[in-house]
């Protein structure tokens, strides 16, 4: 029945198909080398491996649309970090007695690195652990906690939806375009004079708003009997104690195949290995006062980072080669 | 077997106030407050009861005290035997889900239950294929329309296989269209499965057919009343003791029996057993009558009426595209309309077909992307929202009224109050109205602001058919004053009887627009009950005042035969 392939994404790959186990111990893994990490390469190495993802599986033009405020964000990031950071020995240039260091530069440059791959991992990730993949994993540990999650994504969008009907409400009632300034307020008839500073304006809207928002309140919390209601008739939280059972369950059930078996152990071998190497030989990287310590790296923690970060595109890519394999038999 | 039995159930909400000093005189205001006084009824398994009664008759109140989970609290007295366990459905589609996605939804009955996930998975799966709701199963529960969401509400119900189902109101809150689905869903339950069924319903054209059994709770229209009693009935039989007693209550039946009544004679009504209760029965009555009135069965020719040379124009659209965003297809396609001043005008057509957006691009709220709208500049515009909730602000519905508009003073509130007659229920808080009570109050707050022209979405929905006769005297009255009504609505009979003119939005446009009995007469599918009925003999009766004036010959020469 639940296959596990969210229907509003462009999903019909074969990561999404994979175990919600194995994605979690992907990112997890990801985040884990991307967030720990401070050496530029294994950064880089992120940031472009999660833009492949991204445009893989989201579409160039999501990675383009991305890249529109992540680009100048990081950019922002570097040159904070290069007026702000007054650590470090290298001078590059000096402006009056403020010397700009080539390690701060560098560090600014990793972190702002570090927070764009991040971003673009959560921006996978988001797409990939849907709310119920995410539940199937934990809602067995904390049942209750995980149907407050699933109550709350329910809750949210009809709150939105009964606030905008608010709002265009009090925008309709009346004077059309004058309505939302004018209304909830009588006293404006009393002081035309104070009426047309913006001042007055600006906290008249204020008020009307807080008014919306109380209304909102209610309607909200009148609903919420008849949704406690519902859920009442249908056996929850039931007073007879003999009919309540021990333990909530959970209908969620993925099958773990034996291809996610093998995938989930190589990934973990990979995150293992990846994460032992690279903090065992960037032990001693640091960014201040000189930049040292880079060099060490071993190309045994970049191979297994690689590996690990590209690994949906190696999935991909074997799922692709199948079907050129079974389309040149037929 | 019955499935449920009640015997001399009496039941009042707990005293609230405690300064009732002597017991005695608590005795007799709690005898005053009963909800329910001596209420006795068998259900037997399997049957399908509609109960019905007007607002304030307690018939919540009974419907609660079957479902063991709500029962009510205060004082009850009597017997009250409930065989098997039982399903609820409420009125508010939106407000019973409680969880984010359609198969959490239904599966939440049963992870209440502790049930092992294979059970789960396995009904989930069963209850889904058979409401039809698999290919909705992974959707997110907003995304829904109100009918998918009902029929979700009920299916989630039906998961745990509950022998019998209390329904209270259930389609209040839907279209037409989706409530016909809706009771198409509670027809195969109980033919398919022998689920029991009790539902209270307003919309007695649609349920009549359906059930075996109905229970009038009485209490005389009276809503300070405690229901003495409920009556059993069959359908027919309900029609019968309509005919000869109950004038209020005739409104609520299906349009073909409401013309039946109206024409048949006093003594043959006595007789009568076999009403009509939809088109095709209609038809077949309708056909008995003219031959026992010695009227031809001819088709009686209709030549469509030159609509009258309308004063002026009130709001004029101009080729009107609208699309919601790059990615999404146009929703309005060069859209072209005029609407007269001083008349009530209709906008039908189906489920997402624009209607609402056509009123939002009319109010201001959305610009259209190509044409115009075009409103004489000092006319005020003011627009009701779809759920009347929206429009309260305040604790109390003077406050509310009050607030209205800038230096609106209290004793025009009151007097706009009074008109709608709404002056009893001013200290109340809006949300404690009923939902024909709301619908006024949210007019009248409109009404307040002066308006010239007024867009109304849906305004009959949940409205019972009392509600909606009061609703659209109150149109009438507006219009006469000259101001122009745009209704959005799906409930036909209601824009046939109300409105100046039609139009139907489909594919983007205005396809048809014609004074309103020309348009439901020139119409085949999309029409009103009476017109279907009648359209092989009499296509201009759209109404069932129409068809009736058109079968009763006219009272002078006809009392004189009668006479001879």
């Amino acid at each position: 029945m639940v296959a596990g392939n969210p229907a509003n994404i462009a999903l019909a790959r074969r990561f999404s198909l994979l175990h919600p186990a194995v994605t979690l111990v992907f990112f997890a893994g990801v985040l884990l080398l991307t967030l720990l990490s401070y050496h530029p390469a294994i950064l880089l190495l992120s940031l472009v491996c999660a833009a492949l993802n991204v445009c893989l599986y989201l579409g160039p033009a999501r990675l383009l649309a991305t890249s529109k405020w992540l680009l100048p964000m990081m950019l922002i990031v570097v040159l904070f970090n290069l007026l702000l950071n007054r650590r470090g020995a290298t001078e590059l240039f000096a402006l009056g007695n403020h010397s700009f260091t080539s390690e701060s530069l560098t560090f600014g440059i990793a972190i702002a690195l570090m927070l764009a791959a991040v971003m673009l991992w959560f921006l996978l990730y988001q797409q990939f652990m849907t709310s119920d993949r995410f539940l199937y994993l934990f809602a067995p540990l904390a049942p209750t906690t995980a149907l407050t999650i699933s109550m709350v994504q329910r809750w949210i969008p009809l709150t939105k939806y009964r606030f905008e009907q608010i709002r265009s409400a009090q925008k309709m009632g009346g004077e059309s375009d004058q309505r939302f300034t004018t209304l909830g307020d009588q006293s404006d008839q009393r002081e035309p004079a104070a009426a047309t500073t913006s001042w007055y304006r600006c906290g008249r809207k204020i008020r009307l708003l807080l008014r919306c928002l109380s209304a909102l309140m209610s309607w909200s919390m009148e609903d919420a009997i008849q949704a406690a209601d519902s859920m009442q008739a249908r056996g929850y939280g039931s007073k007879d104690a003999a009919q309540r059972p021990a333990k909530r369950s959970s209908f969620r059930s993925y099958r773990l195949t034996t291809g996610d078996r093998l995938i989930l152990a190589a990934l973990i071998v990979l995150v293992v290995v990846a994460a032992l190497t690279l903090f065992v030989t960037t032990r001693d990287l640091a960014f201040f006062p000189i930049f040292r310590g880079a060099q060490q790296l071993s190309h045994f923690a970049l191979v297994a980072s690689a590996l690990l970060m590209s690994f949906p595109l190696l999935v991909e890519g074997g799922q692709y080669l199948r079907c050129l394999q079974s389309a040149s038999k037929n | 077997m019955s499935a449920i039995s009640v015997k001399k159930l009496s039941f009042s909400y707990p005293c609230l106030q405690a300064d009732t000093a002597a017991a005695a005189e608590r005795a007799a205001q709690e005898q005053a407050r009963l909800v329910l006084r001596d209420v006795s009824f068998e259900l037997a398994a399997g049957d399908f009861a509609l109960l019905c009664g007007y607002t304030g008759s307690g018939k919540t109140t009974l419907l609660r005290h079957l479902v063991p989970a709500l029962t009510p609290q205060g004082t009850r007295t009597g017997q009250l035997t409930v065989k098997g366990s039982v399903g609820f459905v409420q009125q508010d589609p939106d407000n019973q889900i409680v969880t984010d996605l359609v198969f959490h939804e239904l599966a939440f009955a049963l992870e209440n239950q502790g049930m092992p996930t294979a059970t789960i998975r396995r009904r989930v799966a069963e209850v889904a294929s058979y409401f039809g709701l698999e290919y909705l199963l992974e959707s997110p529960t907003h995304t829904l329309s109100g009918g998918q969401k009902q029929i979700l509400n009920l299916a989630a119900a039906m998961v745990c296989a509950p022998d019998i189902l209390v329904l209270d109101e259930p389609t209040a809150e839907l279209d037409p269209i989706a409530a016909q689905k809706f009771f198409r869903h509670l027809q195969r339950l109980n033919k398919e499965l022998g689920t029991t069924v009790l539902c209270c319903e307003h919309r007695l054209d649609e349920v009549l057919t359906l059930c075996d059994q109905v229970l009038l709770l009485d209490n005389q229209g009276d809503k300070h009343q405690a229901a003495e009693s409920v009556q059993t009935f069959t359908p027919q039989e309900l029609i019968t003791y309509c005919a000869h007693t109950d004038t209020q209550l005739t409104l609520f039946l299906p349009e073909a029996t409401q013309v039946a009544i109206a024409c048949e004679s006093s003594e043959r009504k006595a007789q009568r057993t076999n009403w009509p209760l939809d088109v095709r029965s209609g038809r077949a009555w309708l056909k008995e009558y003219r031959s026992k009135m010695g009227q031809s069965d001819h088709l009686f020719p209709f030549t469509a009426a030159q609509p009258p040379c309308a004063a002026q124009s009130a709001i004029v659209l101009r080729d009107l595209c609208f699309r919601y965003s790059k990615h999404e297809p146009y929703v309005l396609t060069h859209l072209s309309a005029e609407f007269a001043q001083g008349q009530i005008h209709a906008i039908v057509g189906g489920n997402a077909s624009g209607k609402s957006t056509l009123l939002a691009l009319i109010c201001g709220l959305l610009k259209p992307q190509l044409g115009q709208v075009r409103i004489n500049k000092q006319a005020g515009l003011a627009a009701l929202p779809q759920n009347p909730k929206a429009s309260f602000l305040h604790d109390t519905l003077l406050e509310d009224l009050l607030d209205a508009y800038a230096g609106s003073d209290p004793a025009a509130a009151r007097q706009m109050a009074q008109r709608l007659q709404l002056d009893q229920l001013l200290d109340r808080h809006p949300f404690d109205l009923s939902g024909g009570e709301m619908q006024k109050a949210a007019l009248a707050k409109l009404l307040l602001t002066d308006p010239d022209i007024i867009l109304l979405d849906e305004p009959t929905k949940g409205l019972d058919a009392r509600a909606k006769q009061e609703m659209g005297q109150i149109f009438t009255q507006l219009a006469q004053a000259g101001t122009t009504l745009i209704i959005v609505t799906h409930d036909l009979p209601f824009a046939a009887r109300y409105t100046h003119s039609c139009s139907l939005l489909a594919a983007g446009q205005i396809i048809a627009s014609d004074q309103t009995q020309n348009f439901f007469a020139g119409n085949s599918f999309y029409t009103t009950p009476t017109n279907r009925m009648a359209k092989h003999i009499l296509p201009h009766c759209v109404t069932v005042p129409d068809l009736v004036d058109a079968l009763t010959p006219p009272p002078t020469p006809v009392t004189a035969e009668e006479g001879a």
